[in-house]
């Protein structure tokens, strides 16, 4: 087992590496022709901002002509046209490719085991999707953009030395003077950024956790002590605010020293140039106006290559998760015709190695019958369920269905044959038709009544504003919870399992709404196989069979009659829920 | 008459708002300092564009142009790093103290207000919404402050070359505003569409990434795919659109700064012509003209992000507005051990009555349980008991003592209430037993509540014991452990009445048995009310009471309830049939 524990943890400290980064982009399609022509686009303007910097210096020159206006505003309103196509073929480059990316990583996260997504978690996950897909087209877009700022960088600097050979000189020193600065800063800005969101988070973490909490601070009547904790809280915040205030300065003031090195350069060393007689009186503005695009430039492709680092992270999740594990729904055998015992095998089973749930269980759970799952807190009731449909694997042993292993059958196949229902079931936004239909999509409207019938909730459905049309609102938010239950039962029942399985599904009923539901469920279903998870003994002794579960392990099966001789669990419960064990009857 | 409505509706939240201001301790001292700042740099940014303007034009005398030059360059940039912080510092100075003023006024909203709003919403009112505001002050009042200095010292500049060209420039500022605002137009409703269409794909996702296990135990992994798919497109087409017509706009813009830039410089050219004034001056002017255009763009700029902030402020303006829960005036409540008697009490959460004139008696020093459908208000009186929410008519008496006379500081702490909830912080099991309680129990205390919980021996199999950290909300727990913690937590509070509200629900039976017989053991002779569904919780009570839509329909001993009432012979029937 020990061995199997390494193996979980090798899995997820998967390292991502250019490799992978390659093969995460072979996964979908990606329009290389419009990055191509956004590049070629991006070169002409680039061509075009040059000479645009000759009529900035022609008007600080005071050349004011009619001829040079106009030439000027034909030049701008050309290269803005060339930008605009440029923008816009890498614009819906990207949307494409976010577009692509996004479908495909939705189709991996719908087919993850679910021992994937319990390790990952929801909120991860749907960032992966709304978010993090969005750096694949910015890591794209990024390097034709670098290719283009290379050229113009080469150009300006081609201008700067056509312009004053001497003063150029200054090319030496701003060029690596920036790739140093951009290190410095960038890793300033990692950290001060690091502190932001990590201080910004603990702070809504633990507000998250209070403001949700306004009852049980009142009836505590514990004000005086909220308030001062959560006083510390903005506190804390507030000195991660103070340190980032001033590190996020230092930054600003390097880029702002950084720029005005060739500024001062240009003025000392020009001046004296044009003292000298060795530039023409006006040589200033034409030097700056080009040594200002260097500066633009060098900036630009750091810029770029700092975010291209960012996109690192975001991308290594979403890449990691690709080429984790999933589940080939539709591969394998289909279910058995007939329908047959479920059975399990010397199964053990933990969500992880260290603490299994089950262990080494063997328990049958006869077909057409109605089988009870009793036991303490955290006995593997639940788990057991969870099993049988397949949703998580057993380390080991083996679980039948009628005698096949179901490890070999299609996943797809052998969880069509069971209903599940628990204590408190999801259901989504949409109308009370579309939540009923949601597992048999082609479901006439008189299958949605039945099944609605079944769980006795065509009544209440029926006095709804617009009946089975009704918008329920998130997560069903508009009805009550007994509603929600009766929904979701309808939901299950009308996929016709084979096994239906509750686990607690009464538990947030009141007791009237539970047993008339129970029951319906029950005359209609019978014939069926029923697995019942329950604290409640009254559904328990309705049972045909019965299993005791200890700590993972089976204490006894058997029918009611003979638990009472065999099982002092079963026999203390019933005591304890007020059952009289000689004869029949409530002890009253 | 609407008009005068509206006016007052809107008079209302700027009363509001500056009520609120009055109310956060602003940093004035800050607020000063940036000022000051802010109107330094403008100086000396005008001496930077006239210098840099000389140099371009060619006069590069050392002592009267190049040194001033490095000077104002160099002052601006020490005055910019400083200011920078000043802004930084200013501003974290702003959303603490914001902050701490919405905490305070949130710990002591009544209970009411949360229902209403849903308390997630107060998360980001505290964490987000402050933040907005000091926004508003920081990027949108005190810029338009500096940014009209700013104007008014260009335009005090440029009169002193020409004062007609100073006023031909003012003369063609509303132009500049014509074109700028319709720029701002041209992406209005677009960013909303995609906005919207984000948020529902997110939505979409989250609420089926949320519930994966229903997805796989449905098999309906291929129709979530075509769904999730439809919305991406959904959002991918918003998007495109706008990229296109972003991208159409973008001439337009183009052209608006064309325009902006000939008209400059043909109302420039004209005095540069006839000698009104220099090369230099022509130079400084056209950098001057642009920097104004900057800045009135800037102005609409600000409108804009006015009003997405306007809804931030207003709510968070709400909320101060609103009335607090008084908790320190009131006698101290002492011993709570009486008669709980609600007499003819009036009662409702919002618009449907749900209790009218009800009276109830739950006998002192016994057990009393409340049973009754889902909906029949049996949570509700133990909510009117704590006093969480007020009383519409009636009174809510304890020991022949009307509880409205108690503090509620006081009158809430001399009893321990049980809620559904069962809260748990992230902290150690140590800081979420002795929650609320000023005094620091002994081990030995703590061992002793547990045992009665039952909860013990979980603790002792614990490597840290009372010191093991549990994750938010008591992540780490499962259900029927967190309510064995609340139950030792409320014990711990040694007070003479204990309200229990389904707070043995998710326990197994065992477990349930056992927190009973402790409980019944702990409390021997003081009065314990609770609000259970199943049977086997209430064979506890001594007493029993019977709720229907917010009536009493019986109340007694329970052998006689459970012998007499039909609700409870069904609850208590051990078989089906006998309820028929």
């Amino acid at each position: 087992m020990s061995e199997k524990k390494v193996k979980k943890v090798k899995k997820s400290r998967y390292s991502f590496s250019l490799k992978d980064l390659i093969r995460f982009y072979t996964r979908f399609s990606i329009p290389w022709w419009m990055y191509v022509i956004s590049l070629v686009l991006g070169l002409v303007y680039s061509e075009l901002l040059i000479r645009q910097a000759e009529f900035t210096i022609a008007f600080n020159k005071g050349e004011l002509f009619n001829s040079t206006i106009i030439n000027f505003a034909l030049l701008y309103i050309a290269s803005s046209i060339v930008a605009a196509l440029e923008n816009f073929f890498s614009g819906i480059a990207s949307l494409k490719v976010t577009l692509r990316a996004r479908k495909t990583v939705w189709n991996k996260i719908l087919h993850l085991p679910m021992e994937e997504v319990d390790r990952r978690q929801p909120s991860a996950l749907i960032s992966g999707i709304t978010s993090d897909v969005g750096q694949a087209s910015t890591l794209l877009t990024m390097i034709f953009l670098v290719v283009s700022s290379i050229y113009s960088l080469a150009r300006a600097i081609i201008e700067v030395i056509k312009q004053n050979y001497t003063m150029s000189v200054i090319l030496v020193v701003i060029i690596p003077l920036g790739i140093l600065v951009f290190t410095f800063v960038g890793r300033v800005e990692h950290e001060v950024y690091k502190r932001n969101v990590t201080s910004f988070r603990t702070m809504t973490e633990y507000f998250s956790e209070h403001v949700t909490a306004a009852k049980n601070v009142k009836t505590r009547a514990m004000e005086d002590q909220e308030e001062e904790a959560g006083l510390k809280a903005i506190d804390a915040k507030f000195k991660a605010d103070l340190y980032s205030a001033i590190m996020g300065q230092i930054q600003v003031a390097c880029f702002s020293l950084y720029n005005r090195i060739g500024t001062v350069f240009t003025a000392i060393a020009g001046s004296s140039m044009i003292r000298a007689g060795k530039m023409e009186s006006t040589g200033i503005t034409d030097f700056d106006t080009y040594l200002n695009r260097v500066y633009q430039y060098t900036s630009e492709i750091l810029t770029q290559y700092q975010s291209l680092r960012a996109t690192q992270g975001a991308l290594q999740y979403v890449g990691d998760m690709l080429e984790g594990p999933q589940e080939e729904l539709d591969k394998g055998e289909s279910a058995p015709e007939k329908v047959g015992d479920l059975t399990l095998e010397h199964v053990t089973f933990g969500y992880d190695q260290a603490h299994p749930v089950l262990n080494d269980l063997s328990v049958t759970i006869p077909a057409g019958k109605i089988t009870a799952l009793i036991g303490s807190n955290g006995s593997g009731k639940s788990t057991l369920l969870k099993l049988l449909q397949g949703v998580y694997k057993p380390d080991s042993g083996v679980i039948r269905m009628g005698g096949n292993d179901v490890a070999a059958m299609a996943p797809h196949a052998l969880r069509k044959e069971f209903g599940y229902i628990l204590q408190n079931n999801p259901l989504f936004s949409g109308t009370v038709r579309g939540n009923i239909m949601y597992g048999a999509p082609k479901a006439t409207d008189e299958q949605i009544t039945v099944a609605a019938k079944m769980a006795d909730a065509d009544g209440f459905i029926q006095e709804l504003a617009d009946g089975y049309d009704t918008d329920i609102g998130e997560g069903g938010k508009n009805l009550s919870g007994g509603q929600r239950q009766r929904v979701a039962i309808a939901r299950t029942l009308l996929t016709e399992p084979t096994y239906l399985l509750m686990d607690e599904a009464g538990a947030s009923l009141d007791h009237k709404s539970d047993t008339t539901i129970f029951r319906s469920v029950r005359e209609n279903l019978k014939g069926h196989t029923i697995v019942v998870v329950a604290h409640d003994m009254r559904s328990v002794v309705e049972a045909d069979h019965i299993i005791v579960l200890d700590h993972g392990t089976l204490e006894v099966q058997g029918s009611p009659d003979e638990l009472l001789k065999t099982s002092p669990t079963y026999r203390s419960y019933l005591e304890k829920q007020g059952y009289a064990l000689a004869g029949e009857g409530a002890a009253r | 008459m609407e008009f005068s409505a509206i006016f007052r509706k809107k008079y209302g939240s700027f009363r509001r708002f500056f009520h609120m201001l009055l109310q956060a301790r602003l940093p004035f001292l800050w607020i000063a300092l940036d000022l000051a700042f802010s109107f330094g740099i403008i100086n000396i940014g005008v001496s930077a564009t006239e210098y840099s303007a000389k140099l371009y034009a060619g006069e590069v005398d050392f002592g009267t142009v190049v040194l001033p030059f490095l000077v104002v360059t160099i002052i601006s940039l020490v005055l910019g790093s400083l200011s920078g912080i000043v802004t930084n510092v200013c501003t974290a100075f702003m959303n603490r103290n914001l902050r701490r003023m919405v905490w305070r006024k949130a710990v002591r909203l009544p209970l009411s207000f949360y229902d209403e709003g849903g308390p997630r919403e107060m998360i980001s009112r505290i964490t987000q919404d402050t933040t907005s505001i000091s926004n508003l002050i920081m990027r949108i009042i005190i810029p338009i402050i500096t940014g009209a200095y700013s104007s008014w010292m260009i335009l005090q500049k440029i009169s002193t070359y020409d004062a007609a060209l100073m006023w031909s420039l003012v003369a063609i500022l509303p132009v500049y505003v014509v074109f700028n605002f319709i720029m701002g137009r041209l992406n209005f409703g677009l960013n909303d569409l995609i906005n919207l269409r984000n948020a529902q794909l997110t939505a979409a996702i989250s609420e089926k990434a949320g519930n994966m296990m229903l997805v796989k135990t449905m098999g309906t992994e291929e129709s979530e795919l075509q769904a999730g798919v439809e919305k991406m497109e959904a959002s991918y087409k918003a998007s495109v659109m706008s990229t296109a017509i972003g991208q159409i706009s973008q001439p337009m813009h183009t052209i608006a700064y064309l325009l902006q830039t000939i008209v400059t410089i043909m109302v420039g050219r004209g005095f540069y012509a006839s000698g009104a004034i220099t090369l230099p001056e022509w130079i400084a002017y056209y950098g001057f003209a642009s920097q104004l255009c900057n800045l009135l763009a800037d102005y609409l700029g600000y409108w804009a992000s006015f009003k997405s902030i306007q809804g931030a402020t207003d709510r968070v303006s709400q909320i101060m507005d609103a009335p607090s829960e008084e908790t320190k005036t009131g006698e101290a409540a002492g011993n709570l051990a009486g008669e709980i008697t609600l007499d003819h009490v009036d009662f409702s959460y919002g618009e449907v009555p749900l209790f009218q004139d009800l009276s109830i008696t739950i006998p002192a020093g016994k057990i009393t349980a409340i049973v009754g459908p889902s909906g029949s208000g049996k949570s509700t009186i133990l909510n009117l008991i704590n006093r969480l929410y007020p009383i519409q008519g009636g009174t809510v008496s304890i020991g022949g003592k009307d509880t409205a006379k108690y503090s509620l500081a006081t009158y809430r702490k001399a009893m321990s209430y049980v809620t559904q909830e069962c809260v748990m912080y992230a902290g150690t099991l140590r800081d979420n037993l002795c929650q609320g309680l000023k005094r620091s129990p002994t081990d030995a205390e703590l061992d002793e509540v547990c045992e009665t919980a039952g909860i013990l021996d979980y603790v002792k199999s614990l490597p840290e014991g009372y010191n093991t950290f549990v994750g938010e909300g008591g992540a780490s727990l499962s259900g029927g452990q967190r309510q064995r913690f609340t139950v030792a937590s409320a014990l711990l509070r040694q007070q003479d009445l204990l309200l229990l509200d389904e707070a043995t629900a998710a326990m197994d039976i065992d477990g349930k048995d056992r927190v009973w017989t402790g409980i019944r053991k702990v409390m021997a002779g003081k009065t314990v009310v609770f609000v259970a569904h199943d049977g086997q919780t209430i064979r506890n009570a001594d007493y029993i009471i019977v709720l229907r839509d917010g009536a009493v329909e019986a109340a007694g001993d329970r052998e006689v309830i459970l012998a007499t009432n039909p609700f409870c012979m069904e609850m208590m029937s051990m078989k089906e049939e006998e309820a028929d």
